[in-house]
Parts: structure tokens; C-alpha cells; sequence
């Protein structure tokens, strides 16, 4: 998960958690505890069940799939992301930095599309882009397609 | 006046102010400067007035570089020119290609963009285009249909080219020359060779040829050498009378730096719902002008890419692509006769398609394809004209085989770097992008451009028949083969018109570029002679 996020490049911003002055020990204490603690919570974060629907519409590449193929997309989705992921894992990684009022505990999908749509341009924006099968595509984009296909094999 | 030279008595002597050899865009619009003027030209056509195959087999040559067009027929040897297969397309080159970029190894001319500027107009007149404007917002204003897609110019520009009728310089400028009463065309005089006196410093006459074996000799105070990029150095190689390099080439320039557009089809894009798309689509004969995609030039300098630019076609379905080089027909009589039947047709006022150049944008619907694809979805082919970098090793020389009037043949190495094709991959990136953010729709690169370490070049590579550099001009003798003014280096009175003086060729369509350099080498020899008009 850690590196799905560090390749969709989100910031942990690990400077300002250590800002203070602290001795390495303490730091270190410190760091073990928070790390005990987070990844049984991360896991659950992640973990937690999303909604069938969530999950379709979080899965749905709007524009590719008015454009390309299923074949595409699918194939498209066959690439690998750094570490194999659960579904849960990868619609996580695309919701983050979402509010998530608009997913949960009441999906709306229209605000939803849009924020993803938004978040899709502003990769391209910024050059977050992968080229797969020939595609250039923005790297949401490519963690959908890998979503689709996931959902498409159950 | 017009002398068909096969009717001169054998070593026959002319003598003129001015000799030009050549008539095709460059030779013609330096000729037509000095229509009327009190000095003497002799405008010098190897060819006749129709174009015929025996012809064109002087210009039979051997390529051993990457794939090129039969050497027969990439060119036209005949009063007009290669503009007797001009598509007349024209934009001027960038600011940009004038100036030296340090990632582009052999870059910067001796002049700049404002240099040539006042040119650009001159030769647009010359082409008959209708503007001189080549502002994309001037013609947006004059044209409500016409819708530029939302791309950021700081990343992605329009630039605009204008359709020259196209202008058959040998046809639309027949009559003019042959009314002058001072400019004398001589067709069937085939210079073979250029002669320099003792030094090498001044050239002394040049010899002409005919299929016969008969031989003339012209004389003159100043030559401009306006055969093309490929026979200007051919010609300067053969004349080794005095010079065993060849004239001009005393530090092995010339016939190195050739220079061509790569062209081919390189992308897909496809929109869910194209908007208009009339500025960017080629209605053969009928368009006036049309938009390409280039990239601006800060982001060119930031990258360290090449000047390219993409035009749009309407995608055919299931249409096995193939390079331009592999439907070119080696019958230059056959090339010829269709593109006069074609301007015979427009000409009728009928509306027609063009097979395998362009074809008149339809509303094709994508097939639906599983389940979720839309209906409306449209694909255009991304087609490339990119800027090849100069370099030494792409080159044409002679070979041991003569032709049918006893002058080596050439051999082109044409050399392609991998500089291009991370311009390529680059540019199509960019494009990708930008039209990603601004949510069109998406970009598919061909399998030839998806590997970055793709070292290879694809089958469909194509050019232009733009031949480019061989003569280069550069202020430094020991790079370059003519000076800020097109005279050759080291020789008084030996100029060079056309696109074998381009440093770097930039991506715009050579012809109106080259015409504009011809007109500026005339202006120069004006001054030169203090022509006094009659």
C-alpha cells in the first residue's frame, strides 16, 4: 500500500512529524509504537468493506471507457503495479484525499466522478502519467483499470 | 526569351550578367526578381517543359541509409521543378531553428528569424497564398466554425499553415520568363560541371550537356546554383576539375548535414465527442490553411527535444498502414500526370478525395466494441513532421556509376539518431497530456514509439521529399558551405539557393522557407551589381 501511494506520489510528509527536537531513541520508541499501532489500523482502514457500488463506480475509467475497448481496459489493467493489492487496497488508493461524506456512509456518485475526474486532469496536469499498451494514461487511471479487472474476474 | 538548347550550334558560348542554374521555386523566383531589369540572366533547365522518365534517370542514385524514396523520383527534373508534386503546403520555419540549442549538436544559423521575415511575405506572393497572416486568432475571427481545442499554449501551440494552390512554378511562370527580354531559359542544358579558374577562388563558366553530347559553355559575372538539396551538392562534388574535393568542399561539407522531415504516422487520438474539428482537418484543394500541434518552444529548450509538429487525419478503418516511401511511384511521368490531372479536376470546380494523401474528414463512427464504448467516439491518426538534427554523417556522395551524360551518381546515407525519436516520444507525451487535462479525450502510441529504449525505426518512416543541408550555411568556413548570404566560401562569385543552404530544417514545409532565402541571396546580389531598373 505504502508504495502504491508513494507511486501515486501522495505526501507523507515525514519531515513535520519529526519537526520537534527529539533524541534518536526517543524517536525511535516513538516511531516502533505509531508504527504498532497504525498498520493493524491502516489495515482495517483499508480493509473495510466499500460498498458493491462503491466499488463500480471507484472502478469505472469515465472517459477511457467511452473511447477504448473492454479488451483495452482490461488489458490496460494487466500491468503490474509495483506489489500485487487487494481491491479494497487500490480503490483506497484512489479515494484518498477524497471527503469522505461523499462515499460513505451515502455513496454519491455524481460528486464522486467528478472529484475523481478532477484528481484524473490534475495527473495530467502535473505529468502523473503511465503510457500502457501505447495509452497515455493518468495513473488513477491505470490503478481503475487494474480495479476493473479485478472485479471483472469475480 | 526561351532557347531550347538542343538548337545551339555545339560549343556555343552565352554570356550574361547573371546565371542561374536551375528553374525550379528557388531559380524561377530569383529570375523573376530581375524580370525587366537592365542586367543579363540565363536561367538554365536541364529538363524541357514536360517532364520525362530519361529525364529523371539522371537523378537515379543509390541509398544505403535508412529507407528513402526511389532518388528518380523524389525530385522533378524539369522547367518547374519539384513544384510539379507539391502538395503547397507553407509555413514559415521558428524563431527557434535559427538559434543555436545546445542539446541539438551542429545548431544556429548565421542569421536570424528577423532576418528572413521580410522575405516571408514576398515568397507568399509567389506561392499565391491567400494571407500573409499566419495568426490563428485572425482566422478564427473570420470564421466561426473554427474551434481550437483548449490546450495550453505554454505546453502545446496551433501553428498555422496556409495552402499555396499549389503554385506549378512551371506553369504559372512560363509566360512571364518567356516574355522577358532579358532573361534568356534555356532548357535541355544540363550543367555538368562548374568551372573555377586557377585558385579556385572565382568560378570561370559552366559547361552544359545534352543527351546528343553536345556542349556549351556560359559565362557570367555571378552563378546561383538552385538545382535542389540533393543536385546542388551532387554538382559542387562533380565539379573537381580544379578542386579534387569538389568546389567549396575544401573541409568535407558538402553533401554532409542531409537533412530530411521524418514523417509518419506515429498515434491515435480518439474523443468521445469531437467538437469541430475544421482547423485541423485537410480538405485537399479546398482548405486554405490548417492547423498543426507543435510544441512551445521554453518547453522544447526545458526537454531538450527537436521542433516537430502533428496534424490530424480522419482514421480509415482496418487500413494496414504503409510508408509513404513504399506507395511512392518510382514514374516520375506517371507521379507528374496525376497530380496534373488532379489540378485539372479542382480546376473544374469538382470537389474530389485524395487516395493515400488525405481524404475529406467523415463522420466515421467507431465500431462498438464490448460493451462500454461509446458510440460517438472518433480516432484521428496523429501524423508526424519532425525536425531531423544535423548531422555530418547523413550525407549524399558520389558514386563510381555515371549517368547517361557521364556525371557520377550519388549515394544517399540518409542517418536518423535517437534524438529524433525521443523528440517523437516526447512530443506525443506532451500532446498526451494535454489533451488528457483538458479531458478530449486520449492519445495511443503506435507500438514503434511505446518502448523509450526502442533504438529502432518502423517500416512506415517516411519524409517529405524535403532535402535539406547539404550546402549548409555557417559563418565559419570549416563548418558550414555558403555564408550569411548563400555564397559559397572561398569563391567571389558562386551562390546557392535552396533548401541545401538550411543550417537546421525546423518542421515547417521547406518551399516557402527556401523561396524566402532565395529571394533575400537575390536582394544581395542586387546590391551587388547596383541594378539600375530599365
Amino acid at each position: 500500500m505504502l508504495a502504491l501511494l508513494n507511486w501515486l506520489r501522495v505526501p507523507l510528509q515525514m519531515d513535520k512529524i519529526f519537526s520537534g527536537k527529539v533524541t534518536r531513541r526517543t524517536a525511535l520508541f516513538y516511531g516502533a509504537g505509531a508504527i504498532a499501532i497504525s498498520i493493524p489500523l491502516i489495515r482495517w482502514i483499508v480493509n473495510k468493506p466499500y460498498s458493491e457500488r462503491l466499488m463500480q463506480v471507484v472502478a469505472h475509467p469515465v472517459l477511457l471507457s467511452l473511447i477504448a475497448t473492454e479488451n483495452d481496459i482490461q488489458q490496460i489493467g494487466e500491468k503490474n503495479i509495483t506489489i500485487i493489492l487487494s481491491k479494497h487496497e487500490l480503490a483506497s488508493a484512489i479515494l484518498l484525499n477524497f471527503p469522505k461524506k461523499i462515499y460513505q456512509p451515502q455513496l454519491n456518485e455524481i460528486e464522486l466522478k467528478s472529484e475523481i475526474s478532477k484528481k484524473i486532469k490534475q495527473e495530467y496536469k502535473q505529468g502523473s502519467i503511465e503510457i500502457v499498451n501505447g495509452w497515455i494514461i493518468s495513473k488513477t487511471e491505470l490503478v481503475q483499470c487494474k480495479l476493473y479487472n479485478l472485479l471483472s474476474q469475480n | 526569351m526561351h532557347i531550347d538548347a538542343r538548337s545551339l550550334s555545339n560549343h556555343s558560348t552565352l554570356n550574361a550578367h547573371i546565371c542561374i542554374i536551375g528553374a525550379g521555386p528557388a531559380g524561377i523566383s530569383i529570375a523573376l526578381e530581375w524580370l525587366n531589369s537592365n542586367h543579363s540572366v540565363i536561367l538554365l533547365e536541364g529538363g524541357n517543359y514536360r517532364v520525362d522518365n530519361r529525364m529523371q534517370g539522371l537523378y537515379k542514385g543509390k541509398s544505403v541509409g535508412q529507407k528513402y524514396y526511389p532518388l528518380e523520383a523524389a525530385r522533378l527534373h524539369y522547367f518547374g521543378g519539384t513544384s510539379g508534386h507539391w502538395g503547397g503546403l507553407c509555413a514559415t520555419l521558428d524563431p527557434i531553428d535559427f538559434r543555436k540549442r545546445s542539446w541539438v549538436p551542429e545548431s544556429g544559423w548565421p542569421i536570424t528569424w528577423d532576418d528572413l521575415r521580410p522575405y516571408f511575405e514576398r515568397a507568399q506572393r509567389k506561392v499565391e497564398i491567400s494571407s500573409k497572416v499566419f495568426d490563428l486568432k485572425e482566422w478564427m475571427k473570420q470564421d466561426a466554425e473554427l474551434k481550437a481545442m483548449p490546450l495550453n499554449p505554454e505546453i502545446i501551440q496551433h501553428k498555422l499553415f496556409q495552402f499555396s494552390p499549389p503554385t506549378r512554378f512551371g506553369t504559372r511562370y512560363r509566360s512571364e520568363i518567356e516574355r522577358s527580354k532579358n532573361i534568356t531559359l534555356y532548357t535541355n542544358a544540363n550543367v555538368i560541371s562548374i568551372d573555377a579558374n586557377e585558385s579556385s577562388h572565382q568560378i570561370t563558366g559552366v559547361r552544359t550537356r545534352d543527351f546528343e553530347g553536345n556542349e556549351h559553355e556560359v559565362k557570367a559575372d555571378y552563378f546561383v546554383l538552385a538545382c535542389g538539396g540533393i543536385e546542388n551538392a551532387r554538382l559542387l562534388l562533380c565539379s573537381n576539375r580544379r578542386s579534387s574535393k569538389g568546389l567549396g568542399n575544401d573541409d568535407d561539407n558538402v553533401g554532409r548535414y542531409f537533412m530530411e522531415h521524418l514523417e509518419s504516422v506515429s498515434a491515435d487520438l480518439i474523443m468521445p465527442r469531437p467538437g469541430p474539428m475544421k482547423l485541423y482537418l485537410l480538405d485537399f484543394y479546398k482548405a486554405k490553411f490548417r492547423a498543426e500541434l507543435s510544441v512551445n518552444e521554453h518547453v522544447q529548450e526545458k526537454i531538450e527535444i527537436l521542433n516537430g509538429t502533428v496534424s490530424l487525419m480522419a482514421k480509415k478503418a482496418d487500413q494496414p498502414l504503409k510508408s509513404n516511401i513504399d506507395w511512392f511511384d518510382d514514374d516520375a511521368e506517371a507521379t507528374v500526370k496525376m497530380w496534373e490531372e488532379m489540378d485539372r479536376i479542382h480546376s473544374d470546380s469538382n470537389r474530389f478525395s485524395l487516395h493515400n494523401i488525405t481524404e475529406k474528414i467523415k463522420q466515421k463512427w467507431a465500431p462498438l466494441s464490448g460493451l462500454i464504448r461509446s458510440n460517438s467516439a472518433q480516432t484521428f491518426e496523429l501524423f508526424t513532421r519532425m525536425e531531423q538534427s544535423p548531422n555530418p554523417n547523413s550525407r549524399i556522395y558520389l558514386s563510381n556509376e555515371k549517368d547517361e551524360l557521364g556525371m557520377n551518381r550519388i549515394t544517399l546515407d540518409w542517418q536518423l539518431t535517437m534524438l529524433e525519436k525521443k523528440s517523437i516520444r516526447k512530443l506525443y507525451e506532451l500532446i498526451g497530456q494535454e489533451i488528457g487535462r483538458a479531458g478530449l479525450g486520449r492519445v495511443r502510441l503506435m507500438e514503434w514509439l511505446r518502448d523509450e529504449n526502442d533504438q529502432n525505426w518502423p517500416s512506415i518512416l517516411g519524409g517529405g521529399w524535403h532535402h535539406m543541408g547539404t550546402t549548409r550555411m555557417h559563418s565559419d568556413p570549416k563548418k558550414g558551405v555558403v555564408d550569411k548570404n548563400c555564397k559559397v566560401h572561398g569563391i567571389s562569385n558562386l551562390f546557392i539557393a535552396g533548401s541545401s543552404c538550411f543550417t537546421t530544417s525546423g518542421a515547417a514545409n521547406p518551399t516557402l522557407n527556401l523561396i524566402a532565402l532565395a529571394l533575400r541571396l537575390s536582394d544581395f546580389l542586387k546590391q551587388k551589381v547596383k541594378i539600375v531598373a530599365l
